[in-house]
């Protein structure tokens, strides 16, 4: 008997045959050969299905579970691509399959019938038949594999190349309990490396994942690859799909991805067959077909095979070779540690590592696309975008920005002009400019659905501009007054006029003293409001001491008063007025105390009022928790004599701070909550801009050293890339001379950045202008918009409102062509392209695209205006074109040419057809000379054009009247005819008409 | 934008990725030996793969975008110590436009030059120099090499912007500088003088204690300094800063992840920096004020 196997193989229980492995060695026992010819073999799986292979089959030596897998509703043949037969052969051939269908979990049996037949027919078998009762579903198939290279199956595999080509993109969140396996990689043996040592070094190397079971997978030695132990981790995996698989609901659309690992291709779980769905709309072409291998899946049969980490033996290796057995290789990278973040426009991250704020899934391939949030501003407490919110955040702050003053300062570089833009704006407008602001702002917290965090924001930017009108805005003085009646009259007016300018310009720092306290008591006034809410009748004295710290001393009188307590109202109505009040109670309170009063029997609130009322703010409120702005108003209102300064309070609560007397000023979303996030914040980062504003007040002419800090996004919001209000703040701030900086670029960077990430590149274009100058950089400015204008160029493109806005800011139009004139380079638009070229005045570009791209289908299609429109556009600036005459000077030649031979056909003149063909002569001259400098770069097409040219002239120059020519001279023009660049065919068909000519010239002598 | 991901069809680890300008396709490197092109989708349309370009015969570690001036060109580095430099026909299809394969180690780190000085590539080699390559007019391509600019291997390379800070003679002047880092624990400066490239200045050598993973020359868009930024295996980041030309460039620490810092980029302003640590774990950093910088952990949900 020959050694070679003869039977096959079939390991499972499970699994069946017809004939069985025993009939079928009783049958090869009585006619060898048989198991080389096996008539209707069958393989099948109890309860799952069967295949039927009509006629003859060889069945010898085959591992029957090795290549056929019954899987639930599907089936799998040669899923090894490797051990796959060619067509015909073993079981590559055609069959009859029945697979036996759970009908229980699968929808409606009379609507799936018609399912099975869409779905048998996308993965190319023919459907034969399906039994609603028993679940039998019957269909046909050429061969088990989708990719055979035979001619009938050309367009099939063309088809399904585009079909498997495009990758399933996730929309759901991957399930919770499926984890991103990290992928691992074979480590190549004739590399030389040493797997035992590469395991080991990379242990050393990081230590801390010492107890990592997915680390070892990286490096599986051959043996170890195919162990127990892997099987056995397979083992969960498996179990963990088949319970995902059980669970699918009929609705669910798509099956769940789970990242492929190379060296486990072989073992990879049979597919659904099927995706079970009700809805017929949701069918998309599977890229998981009925009974393709697996090996081929996703890949299309034409691509290069990829085994993996392979070098052609070759190839030099670091460490194969003595001469560089110094060179190290990256550790990091040689073992998949490393990835990059890839960043694109409007703040698009683009990486294969875990998403950003989910730290520890590890790496895989998977590319995750992730946006930098600059726009949470616009975003309404379901976090989708508002386009009234974006309107009235960006657009109308900006367009109020544009219509105040504004100073210009033309810089020039190169060939064009840039106006620079500064606000100006006298202290006198400023209450109109805040109002303005305010007004904005009001507009937004009418917006529905906007998040309490959005709404505590905008009430403290309304705070804010009135702080800023508050400080900073000065008032007219002295009204007109008319001169009118006799001279005593006269003077006395202008006693009066001159007392009431006087009273004024003294009065005018308590007026702003006034306003602040105003501004104060307004801005605290909801905390005290909100904290007297929770106080029952019986606390009247917490109560007072409550409005007490809000300054609302009518209402604290009247509490007093209604509760009979007149002596306490009457010191009330009196509180932090004159100091000499406060004198005495401080010296009353003295006394007591050094008389040994025993101050049990009074009530501890009373206490503090009374401490409060004498100036005493530290001792009246050592126990309470109370804010900042109202502590600084305690120190303003009670402790500071009525007429202190501003600038004096500003001072003393900044020097009580420093000495850590005084509550901090933390920031408004600090302070009053809630937040959407939770912030890492500690004391000391940064003040609220409020007090920002009051220090900078207080700094009168002095340098002000926390510009920077004042206006950093943190000052004024939680939302760390959000600079939509405080970068307005700070230009009106510079505007009306509060400040002078030059050292702000940070501030106007990032909210360029906000704006582009919305797609404003106007607005972002309008805040470049507004940077300063710096000599250090003169170009700054021309660099940033050119460069905007280019990446974002399909943003602006497309919005006539910003291309409008663009060119109005003073943008040299030129700039906005060349971005264009890029943009459909790249994208293949040359017909757009070379218009933008044109317009931008690159003529070069637009000349080289025109000879290339352009000019010979314009011809070929007989649109010979267009032609001249753009040649005559480019002649103009030939001096700048490389090689005119022989490029676009040809086609306006042809046309003068032509034009002119065709004016003269009437002619009978001898010296006018030696002209034309003269000038013919030349002009194919250069059209030779042309087709040899453009060489490759010409297309087909445009070789075509010259040839048609030629063909022209030709036709004219034959077709010219040649009565009573000298032979010479017609023989000549054949000569020139002959030099044109035309086809051999027309070329011969010349050459016959000069013999014809040269017979009959022959023949009439 | 309906998706956030992408599932390619690699066989192994991806260990970078790139968008062109315009942010429209998305080139990925892995370790299968492929470079795999797709079309970034938005919400209307998924994404697609485009390409798969297979050229290399080891892991390709790097891919980097060409300008668009200079058409859809894409470079490519890996293992096996090859640059590959691909364009893209007509209809999409890919060709190698030049392959480079003068060095005998691992590639690991490949920038483009500003456009403004041309089609012009930087590699970084495990055998420890750097080659800058050069396409000329005609098609062909010039190469210049730093010899041993990092005795033990370079491990990454990054371009200076091309637009000057103070010493500005006229306005035709550019600056071609490139800064490197290394597996000793160095980032260097170099800067190409009289046809030649020379070492500009080493940059403060105790603020890395382990090689230096990468390093990114941040964007001058608006900001009056230079800034680069270099990520070390020891962990942390450092963002170095130079004022004027001649002044010394000054080293911050940024942060330190106590983990090895992988790979640092700055988004296209200039103003966000992304860092990849640890066991893939990113975050992005701004400057807040001066010389303070802050986590920023808002992504588009």
């Amino acid at each position: 008997m020959s050694s070679d196997p003869v039977f096959p193989v079939l390991r499972h229980g499970d699994y069946f045959t017809k004939p069985s492995i025993d009939e079928l060695v009783e049958r090869e026992a009585a006619d060898p050969g048989y198991c080389s010819r096996v008539p209707d073999f069958v393989v099948g799986r109890v309860g799952y299905g069967r295949i039927h292979f009509p006629g003859d089959t060889d069945v010898r030596g085959m591992d029957l579970n090795g290549i056929v897998k019954f899987g639930r509703h599907s089936v799998e043949v040669y899923k090894d691509e490797a051990s796959k037969p060619p067509l015909g052969q073993g079981l590559n051939k055609p069959a009859e399959v029945t697979l036996m269908l759970n009908l229980s979990v699968l929808p409606e049996p009379s609507a799936l019938g018609e399912l099975l037949k869409c779905q048998t027919r996308k993965q190319g078998a023919r459907f034969v038949s399906f039994n609603h009762s028993s679940g039998r579903w019957k269909f046909e198939v050429d061969h088990f594999s989708r990719f055979g290279l035979v001619d009938e199956e050309e367009e099939d595999v063309v088809m399904d190349e585009v079909v498997v080509r495009q990758p399933i993109a996730e929309v759901r969140d991957p399930p919770a309990n499926g984890h991103e396996l990290e992928l691992s990689r074979s480590l190549p043996a004739h590399l030389g490396l040493d797997p035992a040592k590469m395991h080991e070094m990379r242990m050393t190397m990081f230590s801390n994942e010492e107890g990592d079971e997915d680390m070892e997978d990286g490096f599986p030695s051959d043996q170890r690859y195919f162990s127990s132990e892997k099987m056995n981790v397979d083992s969960p995996n498996s179990s963990a799909k088949g319970l995902r698989l059980r669970s699918l609901s009929p609705l669910h659309g798509s099956s769940l991805k789970v990242s492929r690992r190379p060296g486990v291709i072989g073992r990879r779980e049979p597919q659904a067959l099927l995706e079970y769905s009700v809805n017929s709309s949701e069918h998309g072409p599977s890229s998981h077909g009925i009974l393709m291998s697996g090996q081929n899946k996703g890949f299309p049969v034409r691509m290069t095979k990829v085994d993996g980490f392979k070098l052609p033996s070759d190839q030099e290796t670091p460490v194969a070779g003595n001469v560089y057995s110094n060179c190290v290789v990256d550790a990091a990278l040689f073992m998949g540690r490393s990835f990059r973040v890839g960043w694109g426009p409007n703040g698009i991250l683009v990486h294969s590592g875990s998403l950003v704020n989910r730290p520890g899934t590890g790496l895989s391939s998977v590319i995750h696309i992730e946006k930098v949030a600059g726009d949470k501003v616009v975003r309404d407490e379901k976090n989708k975008i508002k386009e009234e919110l974006t309107d009235l955040c960006f657009s109308d702050p900006l367009d109020l920005h544009r219509r105040l003053h504004h100073e210009y300062l033309e810089t020039e570089s190169d060939l064009f002009k840039l106006k620079l833009q500064k606000v100006v704006a006298s202290r006198f407008v400023l209450p109109d400019i805040c109002r303005s602001y305010i007004d904005i702002i009001e507009r937004q917290l009418e917006v529905s659905d906007l998040s309490m965090s959005s709404r505590v924001l905008l009430m403290h930017q309304v705070t804010v501009w009135e702080l800023i009108r508050v400080l900073f805005s000065e008032r007219a003085t002295g009204n007109q007054l008319e001169p009118t009646g006799d001279e005593d009259q006269e003077g006395m007016i202008l006693d009066k006029k001159e007392g009431t300018v006087a009273i004024d310009l003294e009065a005018l720092p308590l007026v702003r003293r006034a306003d602040f306290s105003n501004w104060l008591q307004d801005s605290v006034c909801h905390r005290v409001q909100g904290e007297a809410g929770s106080l029952n009748d019986a606390r009247y004295l917490e109560h007072i001491i409550l409005l007490l710290t809000g300054r609302q001393l009518d209402t604290a009188t009247e509490v007093a008063a209604f509760r009979g307590d007149v002596r306490l109202a009457i010191l009330l109505s009196q509180a932090g007025g004159s100091m000499l009040n406060r004198s005495d109670l401080s010296q009353q309170l003295d006394l007591w105390k050094t008389n040994g009063l025993d101050f049990d029997y009074i009530q501890e609130d009373r206490l503090k009022i009374y401490e409060l009322l004498s100036g005493n703010v530290q001792g009246a409120l050592v126990d309470s928790s109370i804010d900042w702005k109202r502590y600084l108003g305690l120190i303003m209102w009670y402790q500071l004599s009525p007429d202190a300064s501003l600038d004096i309070i500003i001072h003393s609560y900044h020097q009580l701070l420093g000495e850590g007397k005084v509550p901090y000023p933390v920031p408004v979303y600090i302070d009053e909550g809630p937040l959407d996030e939770s912030l890492q914040w500690s004391p000391g980062d940064r003040f609220d801009i409020s007090f920002y504003l009051m220090l900078l007040h207080a700094n009168q002419d002095e340098k002000f050293g926390m510009l920077k800090t004042m206006f950093s996004a943190f000052s004024s919001s939680y939302d760390p890339l959000d600079y939509h209000m405080i970068w307005h703040q700070c230009s009106i701030l510079e505007a009306i001379g509060a400040f002078s900086s030059n050292d702000l670029h940070v501030l106007d960077l990032s909210f360029v950045y906000q704006l582009l990430c919305l797609g404003k590149c106007h607005w972002a274009i309008y805040v470049i202008l507004h940077m300063p100058h710096l000599d250090d950089a003169p170009y700054i400015h021309e660099k940033l918009i050119r460069e905007i204008l280019s990446q974002y160029c399909e943003s602006w493109s497309k919005d006539e409102t910003q291309r409008v806005y663009i060119a109005e800011l003073g943008i040299p139009v030129e700039w906005m062509h060349d971005a264009l004139a890029l943009y459909n380079e790249y994208y293949g638009d040359q017909q757009s392209a070379l218009e933008n070229y044109i317009l931008c005045g690159n003529w070069k570009k637009a000349h080289t695209i025109f000879m290339t791209s352009i000019a010979h289908s314009l011809f070929l299609s007989s649109k010979h205006q267009e032609i001249w429109d753009i040649t005559s556009s480019l002649e103009v600036h030939k001096s700048e074109i490389a090689d005119w005459e022989l490029s676009a000077g040809i086609y306006i030649d042809f046309f003068i040419l032509r034009n002119s031979m065709q004016e003269k056909s009437t002619m009978d003149d001898p010296d006018q057809l030696e002209k034309k063909n003269e000038s013919c002569s030349t002009f194919f001259g250069r059209l030779n000379d042309s087709l040899i400098v453009w060489g490759s770069k010409l297309p087909v097409e445009a070789r075509a054009c010259f040839s048609k040219m030629a063909e022209e002239l030709c036709e004219l120059l034959m077709n010219s009247p040649g009565e009573g020519l000298t032979p010479d001279l017609y023989m000549g023009c054949f000569q020139t005819m002959l030099n044109a660049p035309v086809p051999d065919d027309h070329r011969s068909s010349y050459l016959q008409e000069a013999v014809s000519v040269f017979t009959d010239i022959l023949c009439r002598d | 934008m309906s998706s956030n991901k992408i599932e390619l069809d690699h066989k192994d680890m991806v260990h970078d990725s790139a968008i062109d300008y315009y942010g429209k396709s998305l080139a990925t490197a892995s370790s299968d030996s492929t470079v795999q092109i797709s079309s970034i989708g938005g919400a209307s349309a998924p994404s697609q793969l485009l390409a798969t370009l297979s050229g290399h015969y080891g892991p390709v570690w790097r891919v980097a975008w060409a300008h668009p001036k200079f058409g859809s060109i894409l470079a490519s580095c890996g293992y096996d110590g090859r640059v590959v430099v691909w364009k893209e026909g007509a209809a999409g299809q890919w060709s190698q436009a030049h392959v480079f394969d003068n060095h005998k180690s691992s590639l690991n780190s490949i920038a483009w030059a500003p456009y403004e000085l041309g089609l012009c590539l930087a590699c970084g080699s495990s055998d420890g120099s750097i080659s800058v390559m050069t396409m000329r007019p005609d098609g062909g391509w010039d190469s210049t090499t730093i010899e041993q600019a990092h005795p033990v291997g370079v491990m990454a390379v990054s371009w200076a912007p091309a637009t000057a800070l103070g010493s500005i003679v006229g306005s035709g002047e550019l600056v071609q500088k490139l800064v490197s880092g290394g597996f000793d624990c160095v980032v260097k400066v170099w800067a190409f003088v009289n046809g030649s490239w020379k070492l500009d200045s080493v940059l403060p050598s105790d603020m890395h204690t382990d090689c230096v993973r990468d390093v990114s020359w941040a964007p001058v868009l608006g900001l009056a300094k230079f800034t680069i930024a270099s990520a070390s295996e020891d962990g942390k980041v450092v963002i170095w800063t130079k004022g004027k030309e001649g002044d010394k460039w000054e080293g911050k620490v940024m942060h330190d992840f106590e983990a090895p810092a992988w790979r640092v980029s700055w988004s296209l302003t200039g103003n966000i920096l992304s860092v990849a640590a640890g066991s893939g774990d990113i975050t992005l950093w701004k400057e807040a004020s001066d010389g303070q910088w802050e986590k920023v952990t808002k992504v588009e949900p």
